[in-house]
């Protein structure tokens, strides 16, 4: 019964509703650029994570041949 | 006299231990001290990343709000009636493979399958250091660039070692 009802909104309040609809629109644009923003420093921060793993294990490796140099002396 | 003849005497007694490839050695050695520079650079890159993900972040956290506002504003705007409309049931999707699932834990469930193996590793970086030297632009001027310049003269100087050495 209260489907069939008609629904009306005031003219002034209906351009209130078309601003502040117009407003959001706006709003959600802005935040999903910024949410890109987000993922793009984080997947700027997992690179340079990767980047230290890589750099560590490289020191290691020349830490272990330092290390078995050291431990093997040489002779005259 | 004595004194001379005891000093002598003392660095008879002192014992050597050779190194075998001490050219290697010594370029091992400036080459880790390099790589931690390199480290350190990073460290202060990360950090920088951080601050601004943390300002992005709360930017976000503003928007979210306004629009939580804006929502509200337009509700009161509306007539308070007791209509309710049925909007149409949103079926999930998966983005990769376009397949449709009843609910969304189904949809959370077959996701896993398109998520990357953990033990999957990416290829190493043979020479991470031509890779740093690649990056394109020189570091703004700024407040936190005296910790990298530091960094940046002892890697010269390290750098000035290593050409030495060849």
């Amino acid at each position: 019964m209260m489907d069939d009802m008609p629904v009306f909104v005031k003219v002034e309040d209906y351009k209130d509703a078309l601003d502040v609809m117009n407003m959001i629109r706006l709003k959600i644009e802005d935040a999903k650029k910024t949410l890109e923003k987000i993922q793009e420093l984080k997947s700027e921060e997992d690179t340079e994570l990767e980047l230290w793993h890589t750099t560590l294990e490289e020191v290691e490796r020349k830490v272990e041949f330092i290390d078995k140099t050291l431990s093997e002396p040489g002779s005259m | 006299m004595a004194k001379k003849q005891q000093k002598s005497e003392r660095s008879h007694d002192v014992f050597y231990v050779g190194v075998r490839d001490p050219v290697e050695v010594r370029r091992s050695l400036l080459e880790s001290a390099r790589e931690a520079i390199h480290f350190l650079k990073r460290y202060e890159k990360v950090k920088s990343i951080r601050a601004e993900k943390t300002q992005v972040i709360l930017k976000l956290d503003t928007q979210v709000k306004d629009l939580r506002n804006m929502v509200a504003k337009l509700r009161k705007v509306f007539p308070a009636t007791k209509l309710r409309t049925q909007f149409p049931a949103r079926k999930s999707q998966c983005v990769v493979c376009s397949n449709f699932f009843k609910n969304q834990t189904e949809l959370s469930q077959h996701m896993k399958h398109h998520q990357p193996k953990k033990s999957e590793r990416h290829e190493p970086v043979r020479n991470p250091i031509i890779m740093e030297k690649q990056e394109a632009p020189p570091p703004k001027k700024s407040a936190p660039l005296s910790d990298l310049e530091k960094l940046e003269g002892e890697l010269a100087d390290i750098e000035d070692k290593l050409d030495k050495l060849v």
